[in-house]
């Protein structure tokens, strides 16, 4: 077989990619590898349809025919097996058959990590990544659960388990939720509302292991154990990109790009969760998962791959309402960074600023978020902040007047 | 062979119980869309930019919250 533009993955990114191909080449043969069996859909939708807050039809975000429409060949429930890159590009599927490509977009995201302690085949786990995980929660029936991890998908687990008027313990390794980012202040305002909202939450918390009893899990920590009908697993990605082990792409905790999504060998993209690009805004790689950072990666890599020359340099959010308390993320909050600026709003909420080499590169906002866009602004203008925009930091109101 | 009709937009709004934040209407379309401080969106001048512009940022939202009405009040986005 063979093809123009090869996209391995089937998610916004590649479809983003595809519909920017389109725009400059309306003929190029298109092949998409999809190791789901469906049509696109929205991840960032699946809680409210564990929460059985929406029907499952709102998720598609693209009808069948769309795919006719943009001439894309598309194999679901396949997945790539290895990719030769030492003379044309070959990418080789599990059932052998070969595809040489013109082109090749990687954007096969990640897959949830499996946990570190010892488990048995009977618990039953709960994952949030999927249309077939989210389907599994809305229709689960317990009475109680034990969530375990502390970013954003450990507390849509909680919040879809607290919707089925489950039982919550939320349980991390770590002090407290988004415990590589956030200060104790912003942590302490999230547990206060997860507490306010009968979650009980075990800190510091590693699980030791988990054994079936009966139809229920057994869950031991230190010194304690508890038992649960269910167990919720939020403990990050583990990145697709094992079938590129012999290919002679750069890989690191995802795939290596520069700026334009190009890897080290010619004609080959990434783009979305797995793309460890190198971000301008900051002079450094780094990876990102959210929906808007797909989008646009998708739409960059896939108008690069068309003869366009554009590096990527968004500035991207992500951002979740924790029983109506906003946690809004912008830029590069997970990087390192010289110092930190934390503020109290006058309206409860926390800000965290992170500063680098004088430029703010990043913010965490927990409560409502006033300055949203002018932070944006500081991010995305590269702004120097000088020792008088540094101490007026701690008035942001003051701040944002004399840079717009 | 006639050329398809150019896309013209008269109005688009953005459900507030839909968006959920993502931004990414903001981000390709900064003229026609904007974030407030609830971090949900809201519409500034759906003519500040090109159609097809307007078109792609509405489709990128991921939980179709933007909607999008061709000049005669036809509702083309999110598909029908």
């Amino acid at each position: 077989m063979q093809c123009d533009y090869l996209i391995i993955g089937s998610g916004i990114a590649s479809i983003s990619a595809i519909e920017s191909i389109r725009s400059k080449d309306a003929s190029g043969s298109i092949v998409l590898i999809s190791r789901e069996q469906h049509r696109l859909y929205s991840r960032v939708l699946l809680p409210n349809l564990a929460k059985n807050k929406i029907p499952e039809e709102k998720i598609w975000l693209r009808t069948l025919e769309w795919y006719s429409q943009m001439k894309v060949e598309v194999l679901f429930g396949v997945s790539v097996a290895s990719i030769s890159t030492s003379g044309a590009l070959v990418a080789i599927l599990h059932d052998d058959q070969e595809i040489v490509c013109g082109k090749i977009l990687i954007a096969t995201g990640g897959t949830p990590r499996q946990p570190e302690f010892k488990f048995d085949s009977q618990v039953e786990f709960f994952n949030l990544q999927t249309f077939e995980d989210a389907v599994k929660v809305r229709d689960f029936v317990g009475k109680s659960a034990v969530v375990f991890g502390g970013g954003f998908i450990a507390l849509e687990l909680i919040m879809a388990c607290h919707t089925k008027q489950m039982e919550v313990t939320s349980i991390m390794r770590n002090g407290g939720f988004f415990g590589r980012i956030l200060g104790v202040e912003s942590q302490t305002k999230i547990h206060e509302t997860l507490l306010k909202n009968g979650v009980k939450l075990r800190l510091n918390s590693p699980i030791l292991g988990v054994e079936s009893v009966g139809k229920s899990a057994k869950i031991y920590l230190q010194g304690e154990s508890t038992v649960a009908d269910v167990l919720g697993m939020g403990i990050g990605l583990e990145f697709n990109i094992g079938f590129l082990k012999h290919s002679g792409i750069e890989t690191s905790r995802g795939v290596v790009v520069n700026e334009f999504l190009e890897t080290n060998i010619k004609n080959v993209y990434v783009a979305g969760d797995v793309a460890e690009f190198f971000d301008t805004n900051i002079g450094t790689h780094r990876l990102v998962g959210n929906w808007g950072n797909a989008v646009l990666q998708g739409k960059t890599a896939g108008l690069n791959m068309v003869g366009a020359n554009l590096a990527y340099s968004h500035v991207t959010s992500y951002g979740v309402s924790c029983f109506g308390l906003p946690i809004t993320f912008l830029g590069a909050v997970d990087c390192a960074h010289d110092q930190k600026v934390i503020r109290q709003e006058k309206n409860g909420a926390v800000v965290e600023l992170m500063l680098h080499h004088n430029q703010v590169i990043g913010a965490t906002c927990v409560g409502m978020f006033p300055e949203r866009a002018a932070i944006l602004k500081l991010i995305s203008g590269k702004v120097a902040i000088t020792l008088e925009i540094f101490e007026a930091l701690g008035n942001v109101d003051v701040l944002i007047g004399s840079l717009i | 062979m006639n050329s398809p009709k150019p896309l013209k937009l008269s109005k688009t709004h953005v459900d507030r119980d839909l968006c959920i934040g993502a931004a990414t209407c903001a981000t390709i379309s900064p003229t026609v869309y904007q974030m407030d401080e609830e971090n949900k969106a809201i519409v500034l001048d759906v003519h500040s930019d090109m159609a097809e512009n307007v078109l792609t940022a509405a489709e990128s939202c991921p939980t179709k919250a933007v909607f999008l009405y061709d000049e005669d009040g036809n509702q083309i986005y999110p598909y029908t």
